[in-house]
């Protein structure tokens, strides 16, 4: 078996309790590497075809990738993988801290669950032997009070992955947490995981993932060391709050429910209170670092008085990411920092994702301030816009599913579909995916990778926005909506390899991109260069977008919010006037796939390239609506 | 008569530390070549090899975006406010 590798994942039956070890097939490592990659792979394999998303046949992966647990930079993650009850397709989700590493010193590269659980349980690893506990006492518990418990009951040198009560109660704005406040936050797979009563898995172990060539990897780690650059200084100094106000201004923000302009709805003065020097300026801010890495982009700060007092582990959180901070602050025109931080503090202890929160409270204020909801709809809230004491009291509602936080927790169109399709032009979503925190009106590449790819709505997916410094990319006029499919084609490959090898994106955008092949290649044995990781991410991408084929579903079909990309266009802002032409984009980029622009079903010609011809019998069976 | 120009949080250290410069009015070309004249580490953040401001480089007077008032030739005002916003980009959940 290649290094970096365990060798073995567990194959754990929740309806039965049965827990089989399985020796990882070498080949399919090779081929799809791990995490998302593997994961799409052993999915399409074992699960049957429509699955019930919250029922015992789906399958829900937590997976590590070969640079997990090692030297490289930045080998962190774990991913989490399954069919979504959010879009009814392929899901999957990304998580740094120590939990990932630790599977693997416990002796696995990865989890795979089915069926549920008749009660309650957790999974226990220690030392590579794994068994279900009961975890009744454990159901209910906030994450922070469940891992209190857990290291009491289990030590210090234990890591914990886990569903707070939003996951219990099958919330589709479920998380999977991690080391209390990180989280594997989208695609609902949080529910996925409730769904089976899984409360938690916690490993413990002291193995070392082996390496082909220990010289090797630690001599690059120390030459790339001294390589940071691009993203880098931003991520150090501030993380990702560094980039909030620009943001704003720039247009990258959405604001407004994406309706409005940051310079005109939310100015620098306002923007800059939710941003860089303000939040670190927090007291006692301290920064965190994931396993492993050198940024440390993560942070924890006091906020232990006030309105938004924070009212756990001593009234320290984790500072917000740029991603909460826009979504539920320049989007809902929310200024209020302690505010913002208090949401985290919700989201984290009950395990909720703060972008699909967020644009789920933009869909809610727009109507309300639009007259189509009302506060009795509301539970007597005045949802408007800025309104922090409400933004806050409606995500501890949509936590609990209290109220009107019943309907709310199931995400934007959950809600537009109960309230008789009210605001759909406020409802923006892709297939029930909310969408995050960067405009495809100011990265014109982002509307393919939110549409296009086999989860919609994600800004992790690779794309113009998110380059690796070193990658050389054609010079393209971002307005001009042709030429584009080559690099975008790149951006997508390179990305999908990050997520398969378990390096956190944040490496990926502060060192050289060469850094991701050489690692392989050092950590494995196996052969690699960049080229070898474009057409292995080509194969990984491919095989999560089959995986929703099979279920019959062509992504050209998706809805698309007119808001996305400016149909109808801004008239104010840095983005006034933009709309992109997606079509035109997208036909490009389907074309370089291979893929059918009207069904997006790939050729044999372009499986058996991509060494996929065992599935090209299948092929004939992947019925699809076409699109004109 | 002078302008102010807001130095991005990642670029104080070259700017001595400084959150804001003032400089004498000129048109906006102008203005960025003062600016980097008086902290010379700041050209190789502003400007490509050509000496052209790089394309990841948005430039903002008084929050409106300098391609909707002229570019770089667009004269500036006393009491104008210069934004330099690098998208160095990011965020993840």
């Amino acid at each position: 078996m290649a290094r970096g590798y365990m060798g073995e994942i567990l194959n754990i039956d929740l309806t039965t309790g049965k827990i089989e070890t399985e020796t990882l097939d070498e080949k399919m490592c090779r081929d799809y590497i791990g995490g998302y990659g593997l994961g799409a792979k052993l999915l399409y394999d074992r699960m049957p075809t429509n699955a019930d998303p919250l029922g015992p046949d789906n399958i829900l992966g937590l997976l590590t990738g070969p640079l997990t647990g090692t030297p490289a930079i930045i080998g962190s993650r774990f991913m989490a993988v399954g069919k979504s009850p959010k879009t009814h397709t392929w899901g999957d989700a990304n998580c740094g801290g120590y939990w990932g590493p630790h599977l693997k010193f416990a002796g696995y590269d990865g989890l795979l669950f089915k069926g549920i659980a008749d009660k309650p349980v957790y999974l226990l690893i220690e030392e590579g032997e794994a068994t279900l506990r009961d975890a009744s006492d454990l159901w209910g518990k906030n994450v922070s009070e469940l891992e209190d418990i857990l290291l009491a009951r289990h030590g210090n040198d234990i890591q914990v992955v886990s569903v707070g009560p939003a996951g219990e109660k099958k919330s589709l704005l479920a998380a999977i947490m991690n080391d209390r406040e990180r989280a594997a936050g989208r695609s609902g797979l949080g529910a996925v995981m409730g769904g089976k009563r899984l409360k938690a898995v916690v490993v413990r172990g002291r193995l070392s993932v082996p390496v082909h060539d220990s010289k090797k990897i630690n001599a690059l780690r120390r030459e790339y060391l001294r390589q940071k650059t691009g993203f880098y200084n931003t991520l150090h100094t501030w993380g990702t709050a560094g980039i909030t106000h620009d943001s704003a201004l720039s247009g990258d923000s959405p604001v407004k429910n994406w309706g409005g302009a940051g310079t005109v709805d939310f100015p620098s003065e306002r923007a800059r209170r939710i941003s860089d020097d303000a939040v670190i300026a927090v007291q006692d801010y301290k920064a965190y670092a994931c396993y492993g890495c050198p940024i440390g982009c993560g942070g924890k700060m006091r906020q232990d008085t006030g309105e938004f007092a924070l009212t756990l582990n001593g009234g320290v959180g984790h500072k917000p990411e740029y991603e909460t901070l826009c979504m539920a602050g320049t989007n809902l025109l929310n200024d209020n920092l302690p505010s913002i931080i208090k949401l985290n503090e919700i989201c984290n202890a009950e395990g909720l994702d703060t972008i699909s929160v967020g644009g789920t409270l933009g869909w809610v204020v727009e109507c309300y301030e639009n007259g189509l909801l009302s506060a009795q709809d509301l539970d007597g809230m005045e949802m408007r816009w800025g309104n922090a004491r409400a933004i806050v009291d409606m995500t501890e509602k949509i936590a609990k599913r209290e109220g009107v936080g019943a309907i709310l927790a199931d995400g934007v169109k959950a809600a537009w579909e109960h309230f008789d399709h009210i605001g759909t032009e406020f409802a923006i979503h892709i297939q029930g995916e909310e969408l995050p925190a960067h405009d495809p009106r100011f990265t014109p590449g982002l509307a393919m990778t939110y549409y296009v790819t086999a989860t919609p709505g994600r800004h992790t997916q690779g794309g113009e926005l998110l380059g690796p410094p070193g990658l050389e990319l054609e010079p393209r006029d971002k307005y001009t909506y042709s030429g584009h499919a080559n690099n975008h084609w790149k951006l997508v490959t390179t990305m999908e390899m990050v997520h398969a090898a378990g390096l956190c994106m944040f490496g990926y955008l502060s060192y050289p991109a060469q850094c991701i092949p050489d690692q392989l290649a050092a950590v494995t044995g196996w052969d690699f260069d960049l080229d070898e990781v474009f057409k292995t991410g080509e194969r990984i991408f491919t095989m999560r977008h089959i995986f929703n084929l099979r279920e019959g579903h062509n992504p050209l079909t998706r809805n698309m919010p007119g808001r996305m990309i400016g149909a109808p266009p801004l008239k104010e802002g840095n983005v006034k006037g933009v709309t992109v032409d997606i079509k035109n984009l997208n036909n490009e980029f389907l074309t370089k796939l291979g893929w059918d622009i009207h069904t997006s079903v790939p050729t044999e010609a372009k499986l058996s390239e991509l060494g996929m011809d065992s599935l090209l019998a299948d092929r004939a069976k992947w019925n699809v609506p076409a699109v004109d | 008569m002078a302008v102010t120009i807001k130095v991005p949080a990642l670029w104080r250290s070259a700017a001595g530390e400084t959150r804001q410069v003032e400089l004498p009015t000129g048109n906006l070309a102008d203005v960025l070549n003062a600016l980097v004249e008086q902290f010379p580490s700041l050209g190789a953040h502003l400007f490509d090899e050509k000496g052209e401001v790089r394309s990841a480089i948005n430039l903002f007077v008084n929050q409106e975006h300098v391609r909707f008032r002229g570019g770089l030739s667009m004269p500036l005002q006393d009491g104008d406010e210069v934004y330099i916003v690098p998208m160095i980009s990011g965020g993840s959940r």
